[in-house]
Formats: structure tokens, C-alpha cells, sequence
């Protein structure tokens, strides 16, 4: 099987629970690729919340081809109650029709981590992605988490994949 | 002997009156009302969760010029143009004052520049 994580990073946390979720895949002997959306290292934090508060467009250059991904995983961290800019370009973007998907964010004092989550799936099923599992993780302990993500991914693959 | 402090910060707009940013008494800081303009640009951004973000990134600067931080203040005040706006006002403010300070929420007739949102804090400088 061919999978592929799609993700959204700034302090790193969510870059190092994809990789997480990388190395377990990859121990299932699923073929895997990372692509991590761009993100201006200039912009400060507060930036980055203007820019999802305002929804802005982020430019998106050399995405990942999904046509042969039969699995999609989609992460970014929670901001302001929301996704951040480029995941909601990202997903504004994109056509999920027919492929399968597991969304999953990091967050720092975990408000807003559920409406951030309902508003990532509702955009996912917009655009006719179906969405086989969420999870999210506190990100200031990811590197901590590795034992509970993995009993996530395996309850949410019963058989093998 | 003086026995008050005044804080300015390059990184928060300028005082568009004759008032510093704040105010240092012993261990206390004592903020002006910040309202949402980009000190970088002179502009406001549209709407209220934009325009509570940067008075929020505002306010942050001032305390980061006293030695302080968003998580060391204990009592705002928010001012709204419009009561309408809290919840959106709220959901940006629940994201970066964590230790909950304490809060006086009044809705107002009219702000500088026509602005949806002022506040103000009282801060500890640890």
C-alpha cells in the first residue's frame, strides 16, 4: 500500500509525530511519503494566527501527486480554535474523492481543539475525502506520546494494511 | 525618589496620546489600553478575531519590554465596540491567556480609530 502524510509544521511537533506515524507505517511495510506545507520562517507566531484568523490563501507550490495514494494522513497543530492557513489552503486545494483519510492535530493548551478538528473534517468531506479516524496529541510531550500513538494507528487498523 | 517605571515598546504602535505603554510599580505592570493596529503598518486588521489577535500580540510586546509575559498577567479589561463580538473576542483571548486572569468585559459607545476591540492588563514582572 502506498500512503501518504500531508502536514502542516512551525515549532516541529507536528513534523516529529508524522515521522512518528512514518516510522510505524513503515514497520507495517507500507510504503510512505512525507510533505510537509510550506511556512514562512520569518513569520512570527501571532503572523501565522493573523493569517488563519483571516483565512488567507497561502501559496502552494509542488504538491503531492494523489492518485496513487490509496491512504491519506493530514496533521497540522491547532491555532486559535482552527487550522492554520496553509492546511486550510491546502484542503481548499485538493480532491479527496473516494480516498481514505486520518486527520490529526497537535495542541498546545487544548481550547479549540475540537472545533479545529470538526472544522478539518467537515473541509476533508467537502471535498469528497472519506475520514477513517482523528486523533490528536499534546504537542509539547509528542516525543513522549510515541506508545500511545501507536496503540491509536493499531486500533484504528485492525487488520493489517 | 521616583518610584514608577515607564515602558515603551518599539514593537507595539505608538502612543497616540500623551501616555506610555505602561506603567512598572515595584512588581506590578500596569498596561494602557492596546488596540489592534499593526505597529508595523500603521493598519487595522478587518474583523474581531483579527483585530483581538493583534491587541493581544500588542500587549505581549509591552509586557516582553518590562520583563513579563502574557502568562504573568492577572486582570484585563476588554472593551468592546460591539457585545455582539464576544464570543469571537473570547475564543482568540481563551488561546493566549491561559492562567485565566481576571476580567471586566464592558461593551462601550465608541474606540480610537473606530477600532471593535481595546484592552488592557495588569501584569506581575517575575
Amino acid at each position: 500500500m502506498n500512503a501518504l502524510i500531508v502536514y502542516f509544521s512551525f515549532s516541529g511537533r507536528t513534523e516529529r509525530l508524522s515521522s512518528m506515524i512514518a516510522q510505524w507505517l513503515q514497520k507495517k511495510s507500507v510504503s510512505v511519503e512525507l510533505f510537509r506545507l510550506p511556512y514562512n520562517p520569518d513569520n512570527s507566531f501571532f503572523k501565522n494566527c493573523l493569517e488563519t484568523v483571516q483565512k488567507k490563501n497561502i501559496s502552494l507550490t509542488d504538491l503531492p501527486d494523489l492518485s496513487e495514494k490509496k491512504l491519506l494522513f493530514l496533521g497540522c497543530p491547532v491555532w486559535v480554535f482552527d487550522i492554520p492557513a496553509a492546511m486550510r489552503t491546502y484542503l481548499e486545494e485538493s480532491d479527496f474523492s473516494g480516498k481514505e483519510l486520518i486527520l490529526f492535530t497537535t495542541y498546545g493548551s487544548g481550547k479549540g481543539k475540537e472545533r479545529a478538528m470538526a472544522i478539518f473534517k467537515e473541509m476533508v468531506e467537502s471535498r469528497g475525502g472519506i475520514v477513517i479516524g482523528t486523533f490528536d496529541v499534546r504537542g509539547r510531550i509528542v516525543a513522549d506520546e510515541k506508545d500511545r500513538v501507536h496503540a491509536i494507528l493499531n486500533s484504528l487498523f485492525k487488520e493489517e494494511v | 525618589m521616583k518610584v514608577h517605571k515607564q515602558i515603551n515598546s518599539d514593537k507595539a504602535p505608538k502612543a497616540l496620546g500623551p501616555y506610555s505603554h505602561a506603567m512598572v510599580v515595584g512588581s506590578f505592570l500596569f498596561s494602557s489600553g492596546q488596540i489592534g493596529i499593526d505597529p508595523k503598518t500603521g493598519l487595522i486588521p478587518e474583523g474581531i478575531e483579527a483585530q483581538t489577535l493583534q491587541v493581544i500580540q500588542n500587549l505581549s510586546s509591552v509586557l516582553e519590554e518590562a520583563g513579563s509575559s502574557l502568562r504573568n498577567v492577572v486582570k484585563t479589561t476588554v472593551f468592546l465596540l460591539n457585545m455582539d463580538d464576544f464570543s469571537a473576542m473570547n475564543r482568540i483571548y481563551a488561546d493566549f491567556f491561559t492562567e485565566k486572569p481576571a476580567r471586566s468585559t464592558v461593551g462601550v459607545k465608541s474606540l480610537p480609530r473606530n477600532v471593535l476591540v481595546e484592552i488592557e492588563c495588569i501584569a506581575l514582572i517575575p
